[in-house]
């Protein structure tokens, strides 16, 4: 395969660089407003209808023979641009769109290379902000990962929470990147948000499937966040007050046209809110002259995002990029006595959050090679704890006699990564990505620190599993290339990871294939292969950031997949995009927490609490998509097979995922009335989650020794057990929700205001989170008796929200 | 302005109207009523010739009738001393009538069961001679009850493994993932002994006490702090067909901290795997219990159409002066 792939690429690189006297039209292309750099826009040679797009860091570049040349530029949601040149050598164009207003009376076309018809890849979605700003949000919390649950193919987990189950695969085999960086815990107070302010965002694309070689490191989805830049002309913010939190980004020019910057914040502050009266109730009770009580509570989440963009000239350009998001929640209780000379002071909590950096290079080296340079940082951990700390004076010796006692648990993840992305556009029929890179992991699955530290006592000892490193190298290359009514995109990803001396490799091909049948209908496929080193212990039960990031290790193998897909993409009158795709995805070596194991085993690695299995999944996706015009949005469906197997678990036996979906149903709209109102809402429907759950139950004989047993001597007790007749063989009740959103904007000269009003679960549905076997005490004929019953629990009724929101 | 007001009123209006039902996070759920089925109970030792098997069956999960009594059992409080303190109580489990259970050795049938008296749902056999191990051999057991789907399970003896000799140390301090700073005071057993391979094999360890002036056995508290172990159990993975030295632990103030006993025998139980497999995910759903962060276990079996398990076992007996 990998020798029929480097010949493939032999002769395409022979074919096309046969070509005589042509040139290269190169440059960037950008928002001539901002300077924002746009990705995925066309640019094209009218007469014949050539093009190509601009990459991820707006750069193109179109090698055309000699002569006039009627270039022509566009992009969703900007006006055409045209210009003719008379092209006699290579030349630089840096090109800059204007945006249009949908309420104007001029014509957008859809761009050509936004249309899922005229991609070679397969399998990607990629949603404007404005989008997901408009659109329904839990207490106006504006949350990029919760539209992606509105997409087919992806399934959002829990009541609220921003997990993504894609195609069948857990929430550890996505790769979240941020500018480039991967983001290891994308989630705010257990996953009710997401970490990504969309103020600070320029474009969310997820891919599902048919991944070009470029990417790797995860199964099933990769997501790519990229922020913006900063405006490189004006001075810009805008912001948000809402019911739990607010907002704020501000960006501009330090040096206008060279140096920009975007700083962007946004803080809950729930508990300040509630602060004082818990605090005041508190004092109430315990008041009195001996002792003082001081009471604090925190509860609130941060983002912090940061940019600088350096232009150093046509050809050089610098970008540094920084996050820091945490979670506080803990609580706080303090007690002196005796004018204060004494005290016992208690603190707990549980705080989790990632920082992420990224130095970033672009290098225009040839009007056809562009450089990406990366160095990367990112962090993530997470710190569950209680301390106290009691001092009392000796009445013998009057001396001070303190004690500190702490126990903690701690675990996280940081890397430390270079890559260099090469971007070779030969011609506007071939081109060549190709690139390299390496990460160094540190990971912390899990430890438990406890200190006692007094008179006679000093205790510090950390139990449970040791820090990891290891080492991940990669290279990849990509061939996208055009033949008549084919294109393609063959490339192979080669990664590898060194952990505990040992190393594991593996070559990935990854093969995407678009057929042209007319100018609006393509047929695609693709083939892929993926191979994980990192993996997340989730917990079935309950969903707190306790979950823990492990790597593979000289036991527990790397996780492994491949994946095909065949579709159809159509692009309908009016804008409408129809596309269709079925997909086969087979895993290996996915990994399970065994039965009965809990994250308060401290006594056993957490090696030894998982089993690795195997998982299948398939299913197809339809999607109906309405791209511009005053009215907006999609209407997806999915119907979906999604099964794991194990040797330890279910006997054996292949049961579905906990979320395996048979049905799917997500419906986004959009409607703007007037440059004042607009309305947007959200409605989904999912078929129950498929759990655990105990249906029957018998009581049996338990014996100490098998000799006991064999002749019935010395029974202990006849204890009661829940039969579980197969893992997750029960479905809940399905999931349906919809959310509504309501905009009054207010537009002035230089400034604008926008009032949002929205509830979500607007017809308060019951949804349901998780099932508990309980007992009610109820009274028949005057007696009490004692029923065991199920009972249903759900996380939200029916949620109002508002957000005032201001752009200048 | 006027539009905003309008759509305040309207929330009041809505969320006022709702009754306190309307906002409730817990709703009661029916379950569907599964079919009952037999829940079967029956450990062989190569050397019995009377063999006991318990009959139960399973009742829907929000069932909340009172169990049927079968019988007062008595459990002592004080592992430490028989004659400390007793409870009494009634043992209930759901019965079955009308049982008929047949053993096959080798797809024959050898034995027939009649209940026991006073022991509702024990059901015995006397064989005409004990059990004896000898490779290939399987032992099917087949219950059926009007009413219920017929069960059965088929599982083959191990071959049971000499204990070579028994290390004892006595008052060895260990520090114990329950009390990592303080270590404990343990009795220390070594079991020495040689895996037979190839075949997979699941060993236990108990022991006794020899009271001489009671003339009476006192069953000794082992588990196993050895990292080979898994819930007190071992499994041949590691040093299948190998010798092995398998550590089992008691607390010493559990044990013979006064010295008062000269003797212990021990047995090295060679399991069958539904034996292993059963009592494993029995520990682990006990220790799962009432734990949040535990993950949900499913109960092994090896009864076809039906639930518990139908194991052998042989063990070898070994003798150890304490003094």
């Amino acid at each position: 395969m990998i020798r029929i792939l480097l010949l493939l690429f032999i002769c395409l690189l022979y074919i096309q660089l046969s070509g005589q006297s042509k040139f290269t039209i190169s440059g960037y292309i950008e928002d001539a407003g901002s300077g924002e750099k746009l990705i995925s826009a066309t640019i094209f040679n009218v007469k014949n209808q050539q093009g190509v797009v601009s990459n991820t860091y707006g750069f193109y570049s179109l090698t055309l023979s000699a002569g006039e040349i009627e270039l022509a530029a566009s992009y969703v949601g900007y006006a055409n641009w045209g210009l003719t040149v008379h092209l006699t050598n290579d030349t630089l164009i840096n090109i800059g769109l204007t945006q249009s207003n949908i309420l104007q009376e001029v014509v957008i076309n859809a761009d050509q290379s936004d249309r899922a018809d005229q991609k070679i890849q397969m399998s990607q979605i990629t949603i404007p902000v404005d989008q997901i700003k408009k659109a329904p949000a839990l207490l106006g919390e504006v949350d990029v990962l919760k539209i992606l649950q509105l997409l087919p193919g992806v399934q959002g987990g829990n009541e609220g929470q921003n997990g993504l189950y894609v195609r069948g695969g857990s929430p550890d085999q996505n790769l979240i990147l941020l500018d480039g960086v991967p983001v290891y815990n994308a989630s705010h107070i257990g996953g009710f948000f997401s970490v990504f302010n969309a103020d600070a965002i320029k474009n969310v694309t997820l891919t599902k499937g048919g991944f070009p070689a470029r990417h790797g490191g995860r199964l099933s989805s990769v997501i790519e966040i990229d922020m913006k830049e900063g405006n490189m002309k004006e001075f810009h913010g805008e912001g948000g007050i809402g019911l739990i939190s607010s907002r704020l980004t501000l960006e501009g020019p330090i040096w206008k046209d060279k140096i920009s910057f975007l700083i962007s914040g946004r803080r809950t502050y729930l508990d300040l809110i509630a602060r004082p009266f818990i605090t005041s109730s508190i004092k109430r009770e315990n008041e009195n002259k001996e002792t003082k009580i001081g009471v604090g509570i925190d509860a609130h989440f941060y983002d912090l995002n940061a940019k600088i963009n350096y232009r150093i000239n046509n050809r050089h350009r610098i970008f540094f990029s920084a996050y820091n998001g945490l979670d506080i929640f803990g609580a706080r209780y303090d007690e002196f006595y005796k004018n204060r000379t004494e005290y016992d002071k208690t603190k707990g909590g549980l705080d989790w959050g990632n920082i992420t950096s990224a130095f970033r290079w672009n290098w225009m080296i040839h009007p056809k090679l562009f450089l990406n340079a990366t160095i990367t940082y990112s962090k993530y951990n997470v710190d569950i704890g209680a301390q106290s700390e009691t001092k009392r004076i000796d009445p013998a010796t009057n001396k001070n006699i303190i004690d500190n006692n702490l126990a903690k648990y701690i675990s996280g993840i940081r890397d430390w990564s270079a890559k260099a992305d090469f971007d070779y556009i030969i011609n506007p029929v071939y081109r060549v990505r190709t690139g390299l890179g390496i990460t160094w992991h540190q990971y912390s699955p899990g430890a438990f620190q406890v200190k006692a530290q007094s008179t006679d006592v000093n205790i510090d000892t950390l139990i449970g599993s040791k820090d990891l490193k290891a080492v991940e190298p990669y290279a990849y290359i990509e061939n996208e290339f055009q033949s008549g009514p084919l294109k393609a995109n063959i490339g192979l990803h080669f990664s590898a990871f060194g952990v505990e001396q040992k190393w594991y490799s593996s070559v990935q091909p990854r093969i995407g294939l678009q057929y042209g049948l007319n100018n609006t209908t393509a047929l695609k496929a693709s083939f892929v292969t993926m191979q994980q080193y990192i993996n997340l212990l989730t917990n079935e039960r309950i969903g707190l950031p306790t979950d823990l990031w492990v790597p593979a290790t000289k036991s527990i193998k790397p996780q492994f997949s491949w994946q095909a897909a065949l579709g159809v993409a159509k692009t309908l009158s009016n804008d409408y995009e129809f596309t269709f795709e079925a997909y086969y995805k087979k895993m290996k070596h996915v990994i399970s927490y065994k039965d009965g194991a809990s994250l308060l085993e401290i006594n056993k690695d957490w090696q030894q609490k998982i089993t690795q299995g195997n998982g299948t999944s398939y299913g197809t996706e339809w999607m109906i998509q309405k791209k511009n015009g005053k009215t907006t949005g999609w209407i997806g469906y999915t119907l979906s097979w999604n099964y794991r197997q194990f040797d330890d678990l279910n006997l054996g036996i292949q049961y579905p995922y906990k979320y395996d979906r048979r049905h799917d149903v997500e419906i986004l709209v959009s409607h703007t009335f007037s440059k004042r109102i607009s309305i947007s809402g959200t409605w989904q429907y999912g078929t129950g989650n498929a759990v655990s759950l105990p249906i029957a139950s018998y009581r049996i004989p338990a014996y100490g020794s098998p000799i006991d047993l064999a002749s019935v001597r010395n029974p202990i007790y006849f204890p009661d057990y829940e039969i579980i007749e197969g893992k997750n063989d029960y479905r809940m009740p399905p999931y349906h929700r919809m959310d509504i959103n309501i905009e009054f904007t207010k537009q002035k000269r230089t400034r604008s205001r926008t009032w949002s009003f929205g509830a979500y679960n607007a017809y308060n549905r019951a949804n349901p989170l998780y099932l508990a076997s309980g007992s009610k005490v109820t009274l028949v004929n005057g007696v009490y008796e004692n029923k065991k019953v199920i009972r249903q629990y759900s996380l939200f009724p029916i949620v109002p929200h508002f957000m005032y929101s201001f752009k200048f | 302005m006027r539009t905003i007001t309008y759509l305040g009123l309207i929330y009041i209006a809505v969320f006022s109207s709702c009754s306190e039902d309307f906002f409730s996070p817990v709703i009661e759920i029916d379950l569907p009523i599964p079919k009952e089925k037999l829940v079967v109970y029956g450990h062989l030792e190569e050397g019995s010739d009377t063999i006991y098997i318990q009959v139960t069956r399973t009742r829907p999960l929000l069932d909340s009738t009172a169990y049927p009594a079968l019988r007062t059992d008595t459990l002592f409080y004080d592992p430490r001393d028989r004659t400390k303190f007793y409870i009494h109580r009634v043992i209930g489990s759901d019965t079955v009538s009308n049982v008929v259970i047949h053993l096959l050795l080798n797809k024959t049938r050898i034995a027939s069961f009649n209940e026991l008296p006073g022991r509702k749902g024990m059901y015995y056999t006397v064989l005409p001679q004990p059990l004896k191990f000898e490779p290939g051999n399987e032992f099917t057991l087949q219950v059926s009850a009007p009413g219920y789907t017929t069960v059965e399970a088929t599982e083959s003896m191990p071959r049971p493994v000499d204990i070579e000799s028994i290390a004892y140390r006595k008052n060895i301090r260990l520090s114990t993932p329950a009390d990592p700073f303080n270590s404990d005071i343990f009795n220390e057993y070594s079991f020495y002994f040689k895996d037979p391979g190839p075949d997979p094999n699941y060993y236990f360890a108990s022991g006794y006490y020899w009271d001489s002036i009671r003339a009476a056995a006192r069953p000794i508290h082992l588990f196993s702090y050895d990292l080979k172990s898994v819930e007190g159990f071992l499994a041949d993975e590691s040093f299948n067909g190998k010798s092995i030295v398998w550590s089992v632990h008691e607390y010493s103030w559990d044990g013979n901290g006064n010295g008062q006993f000269q003797y212990a025998y021990f047995y090295l139980h060679s399991l069958s795997k539904a034996y292993y497999l059963y009592q494993l995910s029995i520990r682990r759903y006990e220790n799962a219990r009432d734990d949040p962060f535990a993950e949900p276990v499913i109960l092994y079996t090896n009864v076809k159409n039906g639930y518990g398990f139908f194991s052998l076992g042989a063990s070898r007996k070994y003798l150890l002066n304490l003094k």
